[in-house]
């Protein structure tokens, strides 16, 4: 305790006596203690001298923040580390928002300060005591000499217990003099393959210090793994095979964590790689990365396998019975090269990749408006039908600005109505990292402290809304909006941290903070801010669409990817950071540059994408004994590196617009023109008061997961099966309707066909993208024979069988 | 277990739980998201051992519109005329504890439940507080259209389809005849990011109506059970073509409610649930002839063929004609005569026919009968003669296994403004219902952007418990 704050202390001390009507002798024996204490302090020539002092003389000592004992343990580079070695700051422990046991630590040990504070002075001090450092709760607690909810986290005697009781003996010091700071953490091995029989394997952390001395700190990091049961690891960093797999160990010290991909793989000894054709430089790299997995990669599908999975992830429906026979038919070696350009520049592609982004824009309705959430997908629409670079996208959607009816992108603030909102979709849309979780508290698994969090956000405040007309129907109802508004820059407008109160400065995410750059990147902010030249969100805007955005790029790559392959090489792909890293890093970098030396097409790199053999593999089959094999011994499938094609149910829109094709119906939906398909609907209809219209279309879609664009994550669209969707296919109206319309195309087919196998040829390619084998032919002739008397009915049954059939409702 | 098709991913995102092939599917408590390694010894805080099930299922009769308690439960005979009201108290089973006079039929029952009589939060609007009511979670503004969002939490019943669901081939949890709105549906009757696996099996149709039936369990008019047997040998043999489809864990988990749907559709014990005409005459009139009265009687046939939470919505809207609870006397409809004829006589009527059932039946021990609303009502009555909105206090009431019978918690100060002792929060009742089905309130569960949170933050309200 420093001498002022010691007088500080007596003084509120005496005023609270004096000044109140307290009885004499209270006052009295006040000023004696006051003129005692006083008496003491001047004897007391040096803090460490009046330290002992207390420590002897005061039942209550305090701890010293500044001892100067060479045998200690540092607060922060030991204490902290093992108990967040322990688990004690995890948020399902003491660093849960209100503690437990009324014992509370900052989450992860983020607020050192916080913690010293708790551990030291609350409850009296009771979590330490000087007098004697073995009958400390936090040791008693922590080795289950007395009751603890959480168990034993060490034990009496252990390293850990050894180190803590000694700072507590020491006084308890915050700081010590030369005191290790770390700079940097390192991990060793950064990344190791594992073939059986080596089954485990020491990893080494090791920290700098800024004259980079390194020290080996396996006692005090944090090991974990972020998959279950694939791995065991010591409190010391040995990594042990539970079974074949992958796992990431994020090696975590203080505030710096490194993730360590492990790999522990069954191959066969005699295994040989085959070496594949290759198409361009996706597959080299993924190949490059599957022979050192020692994995062979699926086969190239088939030409009715491609077709279909091209037009479904391309365009987002089926093909028609046509376009299968061409493609079957066509005998050019390029032809597939060929159908992929021909896909892009359909005007379907430019729907269906509409509708995707307009997912993520939150081209909604309520908050748009009818007219509103057309012009905005028109936009949208045009933009990716040119091909407008996506950086000038993000650009004009960032820094969108006036009319939401005459300027589109200016929908984009007006769907996101709250200051926050627009910062986290801006950072999780176009930079691919969620900021969310450092709203409250420093993210956990992420770099992005509370302050970076807030001083982002800043920028996005000055955003109003003139509000031109307001037609709603409820008017309880803040996010209904009918009319026309302007979206403007109110630059008065300042955001206050909500902890400090103090007013943010705008900081981009992960600018530099070595002292110039930051102070000139903050005078340059401030100056822009004030010339009201340029709104603050336009800093943002140019910073992202800027090519050498750190971000963008990779993000934007990385969605692509992920939309064409069903999973990003990050995933999830709008969830960047370091404890969650990409399955294939080359690969990312690679289609990072590409984009980026494309002028950001998305077209470009959508070609490139589905020319390369990757893209083409099959899903394992039964034949790829060999792949099959692997997958299992290895549990691998979701991240099994591209090895092959991943199995996934087709879309909402997809499925809808695909069983119009084939039976000759088409959607309806209400205020909308009738010949829409779902891809091309700029938003669900709400007619009715707060409850969207209930018209078949409309609800075949909300069941099959359509989104309702309530939030800027492409992980709002749901694709779990449920009953519900089973009912709306097994027995739902919309199928029963449009299987057995007796008018429709479908029914023509069935009348005009007067041959059964072509009948069945027929549909087969409508449905199922392939022929009917020979076998499923006289299967089907033979049950045939039993109906056809009613061969009308057969046909019924057979389309629903074929739309019901795994093969129809999966893209595979 | 040797699967190529199996990955933990897709375990968690696939598994359609209550209707489980796979052993492992069975239980996704074996599946711990995330678990600290090398922690510093063997003993894991996250590996809490779930607790014994006191009961087998919830009935959740949800009071939407707000109940007023001093018309019901918490009455304050000694106030002045503007707050206690004109209903006279009525002793009950419990000496010294009495009711509003127009609950005769409960108050002989008031010694079998547990009555709360101190919850309290902030949300002032019906679609926010309603939320709040349905879920466990504060909504994150006291909006009055809160929209319903996937970022919200997920209802009671889809938390316990996750956590602890049904026997298979019964849905985990069934929600009707009401989806409740006001001017917006009110969030937190779905399963929001739990996935659509995981939503209730919802239904509209008025139980109280003489054609009641569901679409989803009848077959259209063109499709006789034979001919969709037919159907189904069809698809069989389609799909046979594509093995690999066939085996995937997306294949199965299509393949699992296609099978569950079918099931419901041919004759099961749950679709003969829905055949009220099956009950005798005298049981049906029991209960009331009325919408609310039917869906009580229906709880307690959906509870005996297995389903484990049942949410009966007393309205669909807030208040006026056949409405709930939202008595503010707008409209010259004053409070009193809406609760003397309408409101107070059907749940009379009803809920006490329900307890009396569930004990009859010897049920009552494993069930829980949560009576609630989203809030209170405020204590000065209105220059419109009716009541309005007030969280700040007010009273549900819990029956049934596990609890302290006939047991009066907290109260109310003397305006029954404010808890005078024993405040509950929300959170507290929801971590109880988890808790009481034997699923530990501190179980975690992630969002769509994979934060974890706990199933319920409140604590178990222990002193209600046997």
């Amino acid at each position: 305790m420093s001498i002022p704050h010691f007088y500080w202390i007596s003084y509120r001390f005496l005023k609270q006596f004096l000044f109140t009507k307290r009885n004499f002798f209270i006052k009295n024996a006040a000023v004696i203690l006051f003129v005692f204490l006083g008496f003491k302090l001047l004897i007391a020539s040096d803090s460490q001298k009046l330290s002992r002092a207390e420590t002897n003389n005061n039942q209550s000592s305090t701890p010293n923040p500044n001892s100067s004992l060479k045998s200690t343990a540092s607060f922060r580079g030991e204490v902290m580390a093992i108990l967040a070695r322990g688990g004690c700051n995890q948020g399902a422990c003491h660093g849960n928002l209100n503690g437990k046991g009324g014992f509370k630590l900052s989450l992860r040990g983020e607020d050192s300060d916080f913690d010293y504070s708790i551990l030291t002075r609350d409850l009296q001090s009771r979590r330490v005591s000087l007098q004697n450092p073995e009958n400390s709760l936090l040791l008693l607690k922590a080795t289950g000499q007395v009751a603890h909810e959480g168990g034993v986290r060490f034990s009496k005697g252990s390293r850990e217990y050894k180190t803590i009781l000694q700072w507590i003996r020491s006084n308890c010091p915050k700081e010590i003099k030369n005191d290790f700071k770390p700079v940097k953490l390192e991990v060793v091995p950064d990344r190791q393959i594992l073939f059986d029989p080596q089954n485990s394997i020491r990893l080494n952390a090791y920290i700098y210090d800024q004259r980079g001395q390194k020290k080996n700190i396996n006692h005090l990091v944090v090991w974990e793994a972020n998959n279950v049961g694939i791995a065991d690891i010591s409190a010391d960093g040995l990594v042990k095979r539970q079974q074949f797999g992958e796992v990431v160990v994020v090696v975590r010290y203080l505030n710096f964590q490194i993730p360590i991909r492990i790999q522990f793989v069954s191959a066969k000894k005699d295994f040989i790689w085959q070496p594949r054709k290759i198409k361009n430089p996706i597959d080299q790299i993924i190949f490059a990365q599957l022979k050192e997995l020692k994995l062979s990669p699926a086969s190239v599908c088939d030409d009715a396998t491609f077709i279909r999975r091209a037009y479904l992830d391309a365009i987002g429906v089926i093909p028609s019975s046509e376009e299968v026979r061409e493609f079957l038919s066509d005998s050019r070696i390029d032809k597939r090269d060929q159908m992929i350009a021909r896909l892009v520049d359909r005007p379907e592609f430019a729907d269906f990749w509409a509708s995707k982004w307009s997912d993520l824009l939150r081209n909604e309705e309520k908050t748009l408006d009818h007219k509103g959430v057309q012009v905005f997908y028109q936009w949208i629409r045009e933009s990716i039908k040119q091909d407008y670079p996506l950086n000038e996208f993000a650009r004009d959607l960032i820094a969108g600005q006036g009319s939401s009816y005459e300027n589109p992108p200016s929908n984009f603030y007006r769907a996101l109505r709250a200051t926050y909102d627009r910062s986290e979709a801006v950072a999780q849309v176009f930079l691919g990292i969620r900021l969310q979780c450092a709203k409250c508290h420093n993210h956990p698994f992420e770099k992005w402290t509370q302050d970076e969090y807030h001083q982002f956000a800043s920028f996005f405040n000055q955003i109003d809304y003139r509000i031109v007309a307001n037609g709603r129907k409820d008017k309880f109802d803040k996010h209904e909006f009918r009319g026309e508004q302007i979206v403007y820059s109110d630059t008065k407008k300042q955001l206050k941290h909500p902890r400090t109160g103090e007013i943010l400065i705008p900081q981009l995410l992960g600018v530099k903070k070595e002292p110039d750059l930051n102070k000139s990147s903050k005078e340059q902010v401030l100056a822009s801010l004030s010339t009201e030249k340029i709104s603050s969100v336009q800093i943002v805007a140019d910073w992202i669409a800027d090519p050498a955005n750190p971000y963008f790029a990779k993000a934007q790559a990385n969605r692509i990817w992920y939309h064409l392959l069903h999973r990003g090489v990050v995933d999830p792909i709008d969830d960047f950071r370091i404890t969650n890293p990409a399955i294939n890093k080359e690969l990312l970098e690679f289609l990072e540059k590409e984009f980026r030396d494309h002028h950001f097409s998305l077209k470009h790199l959508v070609r490139l994408i589905m020319s390369s053999q990757v893209y083409q593999l099959k899903i394992p089959s039964l034949e790829d004994r060999e792949l099959q094999d692997y997958l299992s011994r290895n549990n691998l499938e979701e991240d099994s590196h591209f090895a092959h094609a991943l199995i996934r149910p087709i879309p909402a829109e997809a499925l809808l617009d695909s069983l119009a094709k084939i039976t000759g119906m088409k959607p309806s939906f209400p205020g909308f023109p009738s010949s829409l398909r779902s891809n091309q609907l700029p938003a669900i209809n709400l007619k009715i008061r707060g409850r969207a219209s209930n018209d078949l279309s409309t609800r075949f879609l909300q069941t099959f997961g359509k989104p309702n664009r309530l939030l800027s994550c492409e992980c709002e669209r749901s694709d779990d099966p449920g009953l519900i969707q089973a009912f709306q296919l097994i027995s739902g109206d919309l199928i029963n309707q449009w299987i057995t319309k007796k008018d429709n195309e479908l029914h023509r087919l069935m009348n005009r066909t007067t041959s059964n196998t072509q009948f069945i040829q027929e549909i087969y390619l409508r449905v199922l993208s392939r022929p009917a084998t020979e076998k499923e032919e006289a299967s089907l002739l033979q049950l045939l024979e039993k109906r056809e008397s009613d061969r009308i009915a057969f046909f019924e049954d057979l389309v629903w069988g074929l739309v019901n059939s795994k093969e129809f409702r999966l893209r595979h | 277990m040797v699967n190529p098709f199996l990955t933990r991913r897709q375990l968690l995102r696939v598994g359609f739980s209550g209707l489980g092939t796979l052993p492992l599917l069975a239980n996704p408590l074996v599946i711990p998201e995330k678990v600290q390694a090398g922690s510093l010894n063997s003993s894991q805080t996250q590996n809490k051992k779930p607790g014994k099930a006191r009961i087998k299922r919830v009935i959740y009769l949800h009071q939407f519109g707000g109940p007023s308690q001093f018309e019901t439960f918490d009455m304050k005979p000694n106030a002045p005329a503007v707050i206690r009201g004109t209903f006279k108290p009525i002793s009950t089973s419990i000496p010294g504890y009495p009711i509003c006079e127009a609950l005769p039929r409960i108050a002989k029952l008031v010694d079998k439940l547990t009555i709360l009589r101190s919850i309290e939060h902030r949300m002032t609007n019906h679609n926010s507080a309603g939320y709040y009511s349905l879920t466990g979670f504060a909504p994150p503004t006291d909006d009055q259209r809160l929209r319903d969002s996937p970022d919200l939490f997920p209802a009671f019943g889809s938390i316990v389809d996750r956590f602890a669901p049904a026997q298979k081939g019964i849905p985990t949890f069934v929600s009707y005849p009401h989806i409740i709105a006001d001017g917006s549906i009110t969030p937190g009757q779905h399963a929001s990011f739990l996935g659509k696996a995981h939503d209730p099996f919802f239904f509209q149709q008025d139980p109280n109506k003489s054609d009641f039936a569901l679409p989803e369990l009848q077959l259209p008019d063109n499709l006789s059970l034979n001919r969709l047997q037919s159907r189904e040998e069809m698809l069989k043999m389609i799909d046979n073509q594509s093995e690999s489809l066939q085996r995937s864990m997306i294949g199965r988990g299509l393949d699992q409610s296609f099978e569950k749907a079918v099931q419901m559709l041919t004759a099961t014990e749950f679709k003969k649930a829905f055949d009220l005409s099956a009950e005798p005459e005298s049981v049906r009139s029991r209960y009331g002839k009325t919408t609310y009265g039917q869906g009580c009687l229906l709880a307690r046939r959906l509870a005996e063929v297995g389903a484990k939470f049942i949410t009966v919505y007393f309205s669909r809207s807030i208040g006026g004609d056949l409405g709930g609870w939202d008595t503010h006397g707008f409209d010259s409809k004053p409070m009193d005569p809406i609760l003397k004829n309408y409101l107070l006589p059907i749940t009379d009527l009803s809920v006490s026919a329900l307890l009396e059932d569930l004990m009859q039946r010897g049920m009552f021990d494993d069930t829980l009968v949560l009576w609630m609303g989203e809030f209170g009502r405020s204590p000065r009555i209105n220059k419109l003669a009716g009541r309005d909105h007030w969280p700040r206090c007010f009273t549900a009431f819990m029956a049934g296994g596990g609890l302290k019978q006939g047991f009066v918690y907290g109260s109310s100060d003397r305006q029954g403004a404010f808890p005078d002792s024993n405040p509950i929060k929300i959170e507290d009742i929801s971590a109880t219902i988890y808790h009481l089905l034997g699923i530990d309130p501190q179980t975690e569960f992630q969002d769509k952007l994979g934060r974890p949170f706990p199933i319920s933050k409140g604590n178990v309200i222990q002193d209600i418990l046997v």
